[in-house]
C-alpha cells in the first residue's frame, strides 16, 4: 500500500523532477558513448534515422560512415541506437567503430592517433576494405581539428583525400575541399545531423517530443505521472498543467512554430539536446527548484496561495514573462508575438484587463480544460482572476500591464488566434520551393525583393535601371555608380544548385534535410539569406535603417554588392551614373557608345 | 654646479675618476670619444629602422615606392592635374566634363582631415601616376612645389621584404607588376587615365624591383640588414610582412581595392613594428640598467619568434563598433595604448640617442667594435652581466655623458640634477628624454598615427574625444586580419588569436574574445560546430 504523506504518494516518483531531468544541466542529458540513461530511452524519439543508415550500410559500397554535427545534435544517441540492433552491420567488428569521437572537446594525443588508427585502412594506397565501413560518430570540430593537428605534425599527406571528402561533405571552408575526388566521396558517407530539420509541421522531433510531455502517457516524460493520482495540490500544479497543454496537437503547433522561427532566424536547425532542454523549461514554467523533492514546491505555493507564482510560472507568462531564462527557451520567450506590430494583438490587448470576468472566460476557453482534474492550474488561475485574488496579489499595475498580455498569448498559444507574419510566410514558402525544385515563383519573389533592398541600400534606382557603387564611397559628395542588371541568375541570385545536396546528397537524403536559408551568389560572394537577414533586407525596402549589430549583417553584403557594382563597372560598355549631392541630388549618366568604329560618349542629366 | 663637480659627485658614488678634456671623456683613464655639437642625438637605428621617419599620410607609402622604382624623369605636380582635370578630358559628346573631373577628384585623390583642396594627394592607383605626377606642397609665398617626403621613401619595401641574406626580389616585381597592370579599368579609370596622360606626354613607365633595390642599396639602407652586419631587428616580423604581402597578391580584388589593401597591410605592419621596436628597445635599455647595478633581469625574454616577443598580445583591442560606444580611462584596450603609446613609443627617438650613447661608451670600455646607428643594447645588457669589472666603469661612463648631454642642450640646471642621478645608464636616458621632450612625438607617435588611426578604412586606432586614444580594429582591419591569418584555411578560433598575437593583438579581456567570435560570427567568418568554445573555428570569405 502506498505511502500519502502530505500532499501526494512519495513512494511514487517525482513527475516534476523528471522534467527537470530533461534540461541540459541534468546529469543525463549528455549521450555517453552511446549509452542512453533509461530515462532517455524511454522517451527517445525514433524519427528512422538508424534505419536509414543501416539499410544504406547494408547496400554495400562503403568505406565510412561518419555521423557528424555539433553538440547536441543526437550523433552518440543515433549510433548507440544502431549498434544496440541485434545482427547490426558492425557485429564482431568493434575495431571499426568509434562511438565517441564526438565527446571529446580536444583531441588529446590518445585520442588523436586513435583517430589517426582508425583512418588508417582508407588512407592514400590501402587495399579495399573488406566487410562493414568504419563508422564514427565525430562532431564537425574534430573533424577539422584532427586534420589541423596532421598538418601541424607534417601527417596530413595519407589523409588528403579523406579530408578533402569530409570537408566537401561537411562545407568546411577549406582550401582542401575543393580537391574532394567524387570517387572518394561516393564512398564515404557523412550524415551530418546539423541537416536534420528537427522543428517545423506536425511530425517534426520537436511536436513529437512534446507530445511527450504528456502525463497521462506511460512512454512519456512523466511515465504516466502516478503520483498525480494521489496529489491534493494538483490546481496549484503549474508544471503538471503546462504539460498538459503543451502536449495538446494546436498547442505544439504554436510552439514548433515558434522554434521554427527561431532555426529560420539562425538558418540551422535546433540540437535535440537544445528542444529537450527548452520543452522541459516550457513545462516547469521557467522555475527554479532546489534540492528535494521538486512537488514540495508547488504543496508550499497551494499552502501560502501564492497567486504570484502561479502567475509568473503558468504557461501564458513562463518564458515570456520572466527574466534569466536559460538556453533556447529563453530566444523563444523572446519572440513574444504580443509585441509584435500587428492589429489585432492590439485590439485583444486593449480589450483585456477590463472585465475579470470576461478575462476568465478568455483564459479559460483559450486554455482550460474539459474537466476540473485537466489543466487545472488554469482554472484555479481563472477563479482567481474572477474573484479578484489574483489581482490582488500581483497588484493593479501588473494587471493592467500583464493581464491584457497574458490572454492574448493564452489565445495564441491554443492555436485560436495565429499571428500573421506575411514576411515569414513568403520566406518559408520560397524554402519549401527550393526545397522541391530549386527554385519557384516564391523564390524569384524574394529575390526581386533583395535586388530592391540591395539597389535602395547601396545604391540608386532610376527609371528600372539600378546603379551600385564601384567602391567604397562613404560620405562622398560627388561619387560613381555602376549600372548593374539585377537579373536572378545572372549578376545575382539565389543559387541554383542547394550547396548541401550538392556537395552531400546522399547524406543530406539519409539526414532528411530541408533547408532553412536560401544560399545568395553576389558577384562570386556567398551570402547566406537566413529569414533573419531577409528581414532587414525587407525593412531597408520600407526605408528602415539598421541597427549597429545589423550593419554587421550588412557589412558582408555591402562588400557584395561593391564587387557587384566594381564587376559591372568594368565594362565599359555599361552605363555610369555620377551622383553630385553639392546642392540636392543631380544624377548624370554616362554611357559609352561606340557607332560604327567611332566612340562617343552620352552623358545625360536624369535628375 | 659646473661640469667637474658634477663629476665629482659621480667619482664619488662610482669609485672611478673622471675627467673631461675638449672633445674626449676619461673614465679611469680610459677614453671615450664625445660626440662633436650637434651631433649627439644620433636617431639612426637602422637594423631596425631605415629611416627617422615623420608622420604622412599612409597613402604616400606606394606612392614613393612607385616613384622609386621607375626612372627619374620630371614630373608635373598633382595640383596642377587636379586644377586642369576638366579641360583634359577628351571624350567626343561629354558635355559637363566638370562633374566628371569632380567625380575623378574624389576617387583618385586622398582627401586630408582637413578637407582642403589644396592638401588633397593623388592616390597611386596606376604606376603611371606616381612617376608623371609629384604630390604639391605650398611654399610660404603660396606658390606649388614638389612636396618633400616625410615619412618613408621607396628604400621601405625592399627593407621589410628582406628574406634573411637580401630583399625578396620576386615579391616586390609582384606588388609592382599589380601596380602597374593594364586592365580591370572603367569608364572612369579609362577617361582619368587618358587625361592624365594627355598632360603628362609621359610614356608608360617601366617599374623595376632592382632598380628599388638599388636606390636602397646605394642609400645605405640595407647593409645593417646582412648577417655579417647583425641582422635585421626582427627578422619573423620581416618574414610576416612577406607572407601577408604574398597573401594580398592572390586577392581578386578591383585595382583600387587592391591600392588599398597592399597599403594597409604596409600600414598595419609599419604601425605593430613601431611598437614593437619601442617596446623592446625600453626593454633592453633597462636590461642595461639592471645589468650595471647587477640584479638579474625579473622582465627578460626569449627572442627569436613572434609568439614570444614581448609585444605579442600587448595590444589589447576592442572589436569594432559602428557607432558610438564608450571607453573607460580603466579599459585594457585604453590601458594598453598609453602603456605602448606614452609609455613606450613616445621614448622611441630619445631612447635610440640613449642606446646610441650606450654603444659608442661600451665600444670604449669594452674594445668591442662601435655599433652606432644600429644600436643592440641587449648585447650590452650580456656584456656587462658576464664582466662585473666593467659595470662601474660603465655606469661612470654613462653618468659622465649624461652631465655633458644635458649640459651641451643647454640645460645646466639639469645637468646638475642629473649628476645624482643613478646608475649612469638611467641617468643618460632621462638626461636624454627630458631635453628631447618637446619633439619625441615627431618621429614616433605622429608616424604610428599616420599609419594606424584611420576609422572606418582600416583602423588599429580610435579615438573618443579629443585626445581619448585606444585599440580598436574596425571591419575592414578585421576582415584583413582574417584573410592575412587564415590564409585560405579553416583554423581554430584559438589559433587565429595565435594569430593575432604575432602582430602584437589580443582582445582586450574574455567579454571582447567572445565579442569579437560573436562579430566574426555574424559577418560569416566564423563558424561554431559545437557548444563547445574550442569548436569554433575562422575562415575567410571571398
Amino acid at each position: 500500500m502506498s505511502e500519502v504523506v502530505g500532499h501526494f504518494d512519495r513512494a511514487k516518483p517525482s513527475p516534476i523532477s523528471m522534467v527537470i531531468a530533461m534540461l541540459s544541466s541534468a546529469s543525463e542529458s549528455v549521450v555517453v558513448a552511446g549509452k542512453l540513461t533509461d530515462h532517455q530511452a524511454s522517451v527517445a524519439i525514433d524519427d528512422g534515422l538508424a534505419d536509414r543508415i543501416v539499410r544504406r550500410v547494408e547496400s554495400g559500397d562503403l568505406d565510412l560512415v561518419v555521423i557528424s554535427g555539433s553538440a547536441g545534435d543526437g550523433k552518440s544517441f543515433t549510433l548507440g541506437s544502431i549498434l544496440a540492433r541485434a545482427g547490426n552491420p558492425w557485429e564482431g567488428y568493434a575495431d571499426r567503430v568509434i562511438e565517441d569521437a564526438t565527446h571529446s572537446e580536444r583531441p588529446e594525443q590518445a585520442q588523436h592517433d586513435r583517430l589517426k588508427k582508425f583512418f588508417e585502412p582508407i588512407t592514400v594506397g590501402r587495399p579495399p576494405l573488406s566487410g562493414p565501413p568504419l563508422v564514427i560518430a565525430m562532431n564537425t570540430g574534430m573533424v577539422i581539428r584532427f586534420f589541423d593537428e596532421l598538418r601541424v605534425t607534417g601527417e596530413f599527406e595519407p589523409y588528403r583525400e579523406l579530408a578533402a571528402g569530409l570537408f566537401a561533405a561537411l562545407r568546411i571552408p577549406d582550401r582542401v575541399a575543393r580537391e574532394a575526388d567524387p570517387e572518394v566521396t561516393s564512398r564515404i558517407l557523412v550524415v551530418n545531423l546539423d541537416d536534420r530539420p528537427t522543428t517545423g509541421g506536425p511530425d517534426s522531433f520537436f511536436s513529437r517530443l512534446l507530445e511527450m510531455f504528456d502525463p497521462s502517457l506511460d512512454s512519456g516524460v512523466m511515465k504516466g505521472a502516478e503520483r498525480c493520482g494521489s496529489c491534493t495540490v494538483r490546481p496549484w500544479c503549474w508544471v503538471r498543467s503546462n504539460a498538459e497543454i503543451l502536449s495538446a496537437s494546436d498547442v505544439r503547433a504554436t510552439f514548433d512554430g515558434l522554434a521554427n522561427e527561431v532555426a529560420l532566424v539562425r538558418g540551422r536547425s535546433l540540437s535535440p539536446r537544445s528542444l529537450w532542454d527548452a520543452a522541459a523549461v516550457i513545462a516547469l514554467g521557467a522555475a527554479r527548484f532546489g534540492e528535494g523533492d521538486p512537488c514540495d514546491t508547488i504543496a508550499e505555493a497551494a499552502a501560502r496561495q501564492d497567486w504570484q507564482r502561479l502567475w509568473d510560472h503558468a504557461l501564458p507568462n513562463g518564458i515570456f514573462h520572466l527574466d534569466e531564462v536559460p538556453g533556447l527557451a529563453s530566444e523563444l520567450g523572446h519572440r513574444d508575438p504580443t509585441f509584435r506590430a500587428d492589429k489585432h494583438v492590439h485590439e485583444e490587448v486593449a480589450k483585456a484587463g477590463i472585465d475579470a470576468a470576461q478575462d476568465a472566460r478568455t483564459l479559460l476557453a483559450a486554455l482550460g480544460g474539459r474537466m476540473n482534474t485537466e489543466r487545472s492550474a488554469i482554472n484555479t488561475l481563472a477563479s482567481g482572476l474572477q474573484n479578484g485574488e489574483l489581482g490582488k496579489a500581483i497588484g493593479p499595475h501588473s494587471v493592467s500591464r500583464e493581464v491584457p498580455r497574458a490572454l492574448v498569448r493564452a489565445q495564441w498559444i491554443s492555436g485560436a488566434a495565429p499571428v500573421a507574419d506575411p514576411v515569414m510566410s513568403m520566406f518559408e514558402e520560397a524554402l519549401e520551393q527550393y526545397a522541391a525544385n530549386d527554385g519557384g515563383p516564391a523564390v524569384d519573389a524574394i529575390e526581386d525583393r533583395v535586388g530592391d533592398a540591395l539597389a535602395r541600400s547601396f545604391g540608386e534606382s532610376i527609371g528600372g535601371e539600378h546603379f551600385f557603387r564601384t567602391g567604397r564611397q562613404d560620405g562622398r559628395d560627388v561619387a560613381v555608380y555602376a549600372a548593374v542588371e539585377l537579373v536572378a541568375g545572372r549578376s545575382y541570385g539565389v543559387r541554383l544548385k542547394d550547396p548541401v545536396k550538392e556537395h552531400n546528397s546522399e547524406g543530406a537524403e539519409i539526414a532528411g534535410y530541408r533547408p532553412l536559408v536560401l544560399p545568395l551568389e553576389i558577384e562570386d560572394i556567398d551570402v547566406t539569406l537566413t529569414y533573419g537577414l531577409f528581414r532587414l533586407l525587407d525593412e531597408a525596402c520600407d526605408g528602415r535603417l539598421p541597427s549597429a549589430a545589423e550593419l554587421e549583417q550588412f557589412y558582408s553584403l555591402g562588400r557584395a554588392v561593391t564587387a557587384l557594382g566594381s564587376q559591372a563597372a568594368q565594362d565599359q560598355s555599361k552605363p555610369i551614373v555620377i551622383a553630385d549631392r553639392r546642392e540636392g541630388l543631380r544624377l548624370i549618366r554616362i554611357q559609352l557608345v561606340d557607332r560604327r568604329g567611332s566612340r562617343r560618349y552620352r552623358q545625360q542629366e536624369v535628375l | 654646479m659646473n661640469i667637474e663637480d658634477a663629476f665629482q659627485v659621480i667619482s664619488s658614488r662610482t669609485g672611478e675618476s673622471i675627467s673631461y678634456e675638449t672633445g674626449l671623456l676619461r673614465v679611469a683613464g680610459l677614453a671615450i670619444e664625445v660626440p662633436s655639437p650637434g651631433k649627439w642625438d644620433d636617431l639612426h637605428a637602422r637594423h631596425a629602422l631605415p629611416y627617422s621617419a615623420r608622420g604622412e599620410a599612409r597613402e604616400n607609402l606606394l606612392y614613393r615606392i612607385v616613384q622609386d622604382a621607375g626612372e627619374n624623369r620630371t614630373r608635373m605636380l598633382d595640383a596642377d592635374l587636379y586644377a586642369k582635370l576638366p579641360s583634359a578630358i577628351d571624350a567626343p559628346g561629354l558635355l559637363n566634363t566638370e562633374v566628371v573631373a569632380d567625380a575623378m577628384r574624389r576617387e583618385y585623390w586622398w582627401a586630408p582631415s582637413s578637407g582642403r583642396s589644396e592638401d588633397y594627394q593623388l592616390l597611386p592607383f596606376h604606376a603611371e601616376l606616381p612617376i608623371s605626377f609629384d604630390h604639391t606642397s605650398r611654399s610660404k609665398d603660396g606658390k606649388n612645389k614638389a612636396a618633400r617626403y616625410k615619412m618613408f621613401e621607396g628604400y621601405i619595401l625592399p627593407f621589410l621584404a628582406w628574406d634573411g641574406t637580401e630583399p625578396d626580389h620576386q615579391l616586390i616585381e609582384s606588388i609592382l607588376a599589380a601596380i602597374s597592370r593594364d586592365d580591370k579599368f572603367t569608364l572612369l579609370d579609362e577617361l582619368f587615365l587618358q587625361a592624365a596622360r594627355a598632360l603628362s606626354d609621359g610614356e608608360a613607365p617601366e617599374l623595376s624591383a632592382s632598380e628599388l633595390i638599388r636606390r636602397a642599396q646605394r642609400g645605405e639602407m640595407l647593409a645593417p640588414l646582412i648577417p655579417a652586419a647583425g641582422g635585421p631587428f626582427c627578422q619573423p616580423s620581416l618574414d610576416l610582412f612577406r607572407r601577408d604581402m604574398r597573401t594580398v597578391l592572390t586577392f581578386d580584388l578591383s585595382r583600387a581595392e587592391l591600392v588599398r589593401a597592399i597599403t594597409l597591410v604596409m600600414s598595419l605592419h609599419l604601425a605593430t613594428y613601431y611598437y614593437r621596436f619601442s617596446l623592446v628597445l625600453a626593454k633592453e635599455i633597462d636590461a642595461v640598467v639592471n645589468a650595471v647595478l647587477g640584479v638579474p633581469d625579473a622582465d627578460s625574454y626569449e627572442c627569436g619568434s613572434l609568439s614570444l616577443c614581448p609585444l605579442a598580445g600587448s595590444i589589447k583591442f576592442r572589436s569594432p563598433s559602428n557607432g558610438f560606444r564608450p571607453v573607460s580611462t580603466r579599459s585594457p584596450c585604453r590601458q594598453s595604448y598609453l602603456d605602448l603609446d606614452r609609455d613606450r613609443l613616445l621614448a622611441l627617438s630619445a631612447n635610440i640617442v640613449t642606446a646610441n650613447l650606450f654603444e659608442r661608451t661600451w665600444a670604449a670600455l669594452a674594445g668591442e667594435p662601435a655599433s652606432e646607428g644600429a644600436p643592440r643594447p641587449a648585447r650590452i645588457a650580456r656584456g656587462l652581466s658576464a664582466n662585473p669589472i666593467l659595470r662601474p666603469l660603465f655606469d661612470a661612463a654613462t653618468a659622465a655623458l649624461a652631465v655633458l648631454y644635458a649640459q651641451q642642450a643647454g640645460a645646466g640646471a639639469l645637468a646638475e640634477r642629473v649628476a645624482h642621478r643613478s646608475p649612469g645608464p638611467f641617468a643618460l636616458q632621462s638626461a636624454v628624454l627630458q631635453s628631447r621632450r618637446s619633439r619625441l612625438k615627431h618621429t614616433s607617435r605622429d608616424v604610428v598615427n599616420q599609419l594606424a588611426y584611420r576609422p572606418g578604412e582600416g583602423t588599429l586606432l580610435r579615438r573618443n574625444g579629443r585626445s581619448l586614444y585606444y585599440f580598436e580594429v574596425d571591419d575592414d582591419m578585421l576582415f584583413l586580419l582574417v584573410k592575412l591569418v587564415c590564409a585560405r584555411r579553416t583554423i581554430p578560433y584559438e589559433r587565429f588569436l595565435d594569430g593575432l598575437a604575432e602582430y602584437g593583438l589580443a582582445p582586450q579581456d574574455e567579454e571582447e574574445i567572445e565579442a569579437l567570435a560573436n562579430t566574426l560570427e555574424r559577418v560569416g567568418m566564423l563558424d561554431r560546430y559545437s557548444d563547445a568554445g574550442e569548436s569554433t573555428f575562422v575562415h575567410d570569405v571571398s
